[in-house]
């Protein structure tokens, strides 16, 4: 029973959301519009990523990377056929990048932790490095210019309003599937073995098809991203793709909340907007993002909103302990017997 | 011996490094009863448990499992032939509430894939109802059905352990491994765990159980194999075992 009342209040808030979403190009500015497009364009991006990061348990610095690949793959098909129908060229991408995020999924499964980071890293810092050297299939430095917008059945999308209902359809879309997932026995198994691998090994569960098989699906949503995010800008350049991008991924992500998806929306919305309030200069926003990510993995291991949601509950009735408040968990190192 | 067991285990041996943990080990569980696996700390219980479940590889002999070769099939395949275990220390999952570590067991009988389950096709749904509301069948087959919607780090250790059974029970085994399930119970929780295991066994789960606890072995089980310094030094029922010499032996010393 308690389980459909959860699903129903969940229906509700995002039918809620939904509206007021719906709402904003009526009442707000060209600039703010603007500003939602990007919202939403990175929010399909952390809906993967928590994905993998939050419910998987796994650390990716490459978000990136699988979000550039995105972006020239649909460029490139887009700039060589000519009249290239552009949703063959979102759905190509996707798939590309998730195919990409698969195969890389698989040298990932020998590491954890620390060292996961770092090996996607290294794949994220390979790809900006190819963007710029592979002249031929990514244009170099300069990138492609002059990309079409979006447009479905003879209907472009070229203002920033008609994007953002585009790209607010397509973000429901993403997060209503990576809901659906979540929910499932993929789900369940995904969950399980960020704890505990032995015993969901025990489970029946195949730890590395369902760690390769959320790879894929953080890249693709990346890829996705970056497919609709070229035909937003119209144009692409390797430096789009750098390090700080993953790290704003990871920010965002925290900041919303790492398992949740609504969090997705909310994390991205607070790092794009807060930095355009003009309160401190912007490079000083990366000192605050550093804060944050040591306050979370330190004290929030769920994320800066729902802990500090955690913690202002606990303060109103100090003897209902929250059910998951607990120090630190995600890194620690899951220690399980070896045979030698 | 009787060649009909459920699990028949011939010759297993298995060394770490120069640690002859267990040497040509041999033994069968037949089909509904209640086997104990007990022995002095470090006889080789829990390694014996592991070549089982696939933790680790054996490094000779075999494991027969119904028809199968258990050996030769990957550890998470395990489950589906019908092979649960409970770990010694606990391997519940703290962030899913207790109903969801059950349907977590049900993994390998759910047959949903990636696209019924991102699209919820009506095959999903259905699957999902039924899964839910066999979970809560099987907490209520260990008395904790009122817990369904907490989470497990929140219960009692005696509670968390039950949440463990009825995770092991959720894929419907054939025979299910408990390695020292009694640990750090009390009185009357060992009793009720007593209960619940005859239960078990009563409706056709047969099970190995490695135990220190000699009064929950010597209650429960069927059959008893002991185990000492990697051999195998006596078989047969609790009486046979409680009487043999070298059993008192490896358990108390040389002066009796």
């Amino acid at each position: 029973m308690s389980i459909k009342e959860i699903l129903k209040g969940k229906a509700l808030t995002w039918v809620f959301v939904l509206i007021v979403l719906s709402f904003v190009p009526i009442f707000a500015g060209r600039y703010i519009v603007v500003l939602g497009n990007n919202i939403l364009i990175y929010a399909i991006i952390i809906v993967g990523f928590n994905l993998i990061f939050g419910y998987v348990g796994q650390c990716s610095f490459a978000a990136n990377a699988f979000f550039g690949i995105g972006a020239y793959v649909a460029a490139g098909l887009t700039t060589r056929f000519y009249d290239f129908p552009f949703i063959v060229g979102m759905i190509s991408a996707t798939v590309a990048t998730g195919l990409v995020g698969y195969l890389i999924g698989f040298p990932c499964l020998k590491v954890k932790g620390f060292y996961l980071a770092m090996v996607t890293l290294a794949f994220a810092e390979i790809c900006s490095i190819l963007f710029v050297q592979l002249r031929g299939l990514t244009g170099g430095a300069d990138g492609y210019s002059g990309l079409p917008s979006a447009s479905i059945a003879g209907y472009s999308f070229d203002t920033p309003v008609s994007f953002y209902y585009f790209i607010l359809v397509l973000f429901i879309i993403c997060a209503v599937a990576a809901q659906n997932l979540i929910d499932s026995k993929i789900g369940r198994a995904m969950r399980s073995m960020q704890v505990s691998e032995l015993g969901a090994i025990a489970a029946g569960v195949k730890i590395a098809k369902y760690k390769t098989m959320a790879f894929a699906i953080h890249a693709a949503y990346a890829g996705l991203a970056g497919a609709c995010f070229v035909h937003y800008s119209h144009f692409v350049s390797p430096e789009l793709f750098n390090l700080m991008m993953a790290i704003e991924v990871l920010v965002m992500s925290m900041v919303g909340g790492v398992t949740s998806i609504g969090g997705a929306l909310i994390g991205a919305a607070v790092l794009r907007i807060v930095p355009e309030l003009g309160i401190l200069p912007y490079q000083w926003y990366f000192v605050i993002y550093g804060l944050i990510i040591m306050l979370v993995m330190i004290f929030l291991p769920k994320g800066l909103l729902p802990g500090i949601l955690e913690v202002i509950r606990y303060r109103r009735n100090p003897l209902r302990l929250p059910e998951q408040f607990r120090l630190v968990r995600r890194f620690s190192p899951i220690t399980e017997p070896k045979g030698r | 011996m009787d060649n009909m067991g459920l699990l028949r285990i011939y010759e297993v041996s298995k060394n770490f490094g120069g640690l002859k943990a267990l040497s040509h080990i041999s033994f069968d569980v037949e089909e509904g009863i209640i086997k104990g696996l007990i022995g002095p700390n470090g006889a080789g219980k829990s390694t014996m448990l592991n070549i089982i479940s696939g933790v680790y590889p054996a490094d000779s002999g075999a494991v027969e499992f119904g028809e199968k070769n258990l050996l030769r099939s990957p550890a998470h395949e395990r489950a589906k032939q019908g092979l649960a275990r409970i770990f010694q220390l606990g391997q519940i999952f703290p962030e899913m509430t207790v109903l969801e570590n059950v349907m977590v067991g049900q993994h390998s009988l759910t047959k949903a894939n990636l696209i019924s389950a991102v699209l919820k096709l009506p095959s999903e749904r259905r699957e999902e109802r039924h899964n839910i509301k066999d979970a809560r069948k099987i907490l209520q087959f260990v008395n904790i059905e009122h817990l369904a919607d907490k989470y497990p780090e929140t219960l009692p250790f005696g509670e968390q352990r039950r949440v463990e059974l009825a995770k092991a029970l959720a894929c419907r085994p054939k025979l299910l491994l408990l390695d020292e399930p009694a640990a750090g119970l009390n009185t009357f929780e060992c009793e009720e765990l007593a209960a619940i295991l005859h239960q078990i066994k009563i409706k056709g789960t047969a099970i190995l159980l490695v135990e220190h606890s000699m009064e929950l072995v010597m209650t429960i089980c069927d059959e008893v194999v002991v185990l000492n310094y990697g051999r195998k030094i006596a078989e047969g029922t609790p009486e046979e075992v409680q009487s043999n010499p070298e059993v008192i032996n490896a358990y108390l010393g040389e002066e009796l």
